[in-house]
């Protein structure tokens, strides 16, 4: 957090000010400018991921969002957009293939341990604020390799933190 | 698989697509075993059974093909779309369908009376004993005034109680043997006991007629399962008729460009080794099973998109959305530009 400066907030300004939110404004991208700080926001403070970094693609003109669910878990690329946005198959494909690339190129995937990314998480945030994460993998996906157990061992320890602080409180 | 296609499209006859009303009918049991079987062809069975008409769990020939799967076997070479073909039928023709019929209708009554017979010679037991006890309950009555009321009480107590547990123990009725149906009628008077023992007769007579048949049925029809046709329980009804004739038309499908692409990721699918049914269960165009449907569930929900056209998010959520539920993975498929089929599955995840 080092190399943002620390800037003033009041109750007005503190989105539209947040400097993540003018780092993707000056990116200059025409879509999804709040559904990306939103999306952002919500995997940091509500979800808890961890190594959140907000990156660019430009070849789909828009950011995209690297971290990971749990500290063992890999990391994931979520890519923000709106209920509204209007997407033909090319364009999920080019999603993919881009967004997995860019990720790749960056250097970033070395950085947290080499692993390929071959899927990425579509969120798509209504108006009401509502979040929904689709996974998008090239290909046929049989529902066995589904990463179920994944998200069952996921909700077991954070069940158990949240259970320790509770008890840690009381 | 792909030799097997082969081999069932040279040594034996193409298998006959009816066309009517523009829906294709496979009206031909064996021609439904071999697509299912050796072509992964399911469709569906729209036609009701004859002796459960009022029921819609179970259903029998025609089996109706989606548009897609007749093409696919046209493509395969495996069969061919026919018309029948209406004339006036010869003098002969009617005489030969007539007696046809008439030993179909014979070969049906004859089952349906074994199965009569058998159903009363399983509840001989039950029956008997509710006569007997109206028979006590007389006697009594006639013999008693109305003074000793408590006591009739008590032994039609009792004998509701033996009932009772005639019917526990009975309770596979099929184990009950001939024998024991004599020995229980011993005690009753001769004429139920005629009644019986004529039962008897007719249902052994019954039985030597009902193997007589299946026999007859497996010698005609040598590539059905002889253990199919133990298990079956009716004389088979045939619906293809041997004297019809047909004349091959001409199907234009697939015409429109939807059509193009459902029927270009049908058949890639296909080769893929999965089976295919109609998706209208879950929403989607087409269900993919790994295996038979009968004894898989399947994996995947396609949806098919046509070049070009436009999803909103919104859309996204409501097919991804069910699948998930279901546990089994949306997928979007549409042809590219080359030509190529593509998809893209869509998991929904609940991060915590």
């Amino acid at each position: 957090m080092a190399e943002f400066p620390v800037v003033k907030t009041t109750r007005e300004s503190w989105f539209e000010e947040h400097p993540k939110y003018l780092e993707i404004k000056s990116y200059g991208y025409d879509v999804c400018l709040r559904e990306a700080m939103f999306i952002y926001l919500d995997l940091i403070e509500v979800k808890h991921w961890f190594d959140v970094e907000l990156c660019r693609c430009d070849a789909i003109k828009n950011v995209y969002i690297v971290g990971r669910p749990l500290k063992k878990c890999q990391i994931e690329l979520v890519v923000p957009t709106a209920t509204s946005n209007l997407f033909t198959h090319a364009d999920f494909r080019r999603i993919i293939t881009e967004v997995c690339q860019a990720y790749m190129s960056s250097g970033m995937g070395e950085k947290f341990g080499a692993s390929e990314a071959k899927s990425v998480y579509l969120a798509i945030m209504d108006s009401s604020s509502t979040v929904v994460y689709y996974k998008m993998t090239d290909g046929l996906v049989s529902p066995d390799e589904v990463g179920d157990d994944d998200a069952e061992v996921d909700s077991l320890i954070r069940w158990k933190r949240s259970n320790k602080n509770r008890q840690n409180k009381s | 698989m792909e030799d097997n296609h082969e081999e069932c499209g040279e040594k034996q006859e193409k298998i006959l697509l009816f066309l009517s009303n523009q829906e294709i009918f496979v009206w031909d049991k064996e021609a439904v075993m071999m697509l299912r079987r050796k072509c992964r062809i399911v469709g569906s069975l729209v036609g009701s059974l004859p002796s459960k008409p009022r029921q819609n769990l179970v259903f029998s020939l025609p089996l109706v093909l989606l548009p897609e799967e007749a093409r696919l076997l046209l493509d395969k070479n495996i069969a061919r779309i026919v018309e029948s073909d209406i004339t006036r039928p010869s003098q002969e023709i009617v005489h030969k369908f007539q007696d046809e019929r008439r030993t179909s209708i014979q070969e049906q009554i004859e089952r349906l009376e074994e199965l009569k017979q058998q159903k009363l010679a399983d509840f001989a037991e039950i029956i008997e004993e509710g006569r007997e006890r109206v028979d006590r309950k007389r006697r009594i009555s006639s013999q008693n005034s109305s003074g000793k009321v408590p006591r009739i009480e008590t032994e039609e107590k009792q004998s509701f109680m033996e009932s009772s547990s005639v019917r526990w123990s009975d309770d596979i009725p099929k184990k009950l043997s001939s024998e024991d149906i004599h020995r229980s009628s011993e005690s009753t008077d001769s004429s139920t006991q005629q009644q019986l023992k004529n039962m008897d007769i007719l249902s052994e007579d019954a039985n030597g007629s009902a193997q007589k048949q299946s026999e007859d049925i497996s010698g005609s029809s040598e590539n059905t399962d002889e253990i199919n046709l133990q298990d079956s329980t009716l004389v088979c009804v045939s619906t293809k008729s041997k004297l019809l004739r047909t004349k091959d038309v001409y199907w234009n499908f697939p015409e429109t460009e939807i059509e193009q692409v459902r029927c270009k990721v049908f058949s890639d699918l296909w080769q893929k080794g999965y089976f295919i049914t109609n998706g209208n269960k879950f929403g989607g165009d087409y269900l993919v099973y790994p295996g038979d449907p009968l004894r898989f569930h399947s994996h995947f929900i396609v949806k098919i998109l046509p070049c070009g056209e436009r999803l909103t998010g919104l859309d996204l959520v409501s097919v991804g959305r069910l699948g998930s539920t279901v546990k089994k993975t949306s997928v979007l498929a549409s042809v590219d530009s080359s030509g190529k089929v593509i998809y893209t599955s869509v998991q929904w995840s609940g991060f915590v």
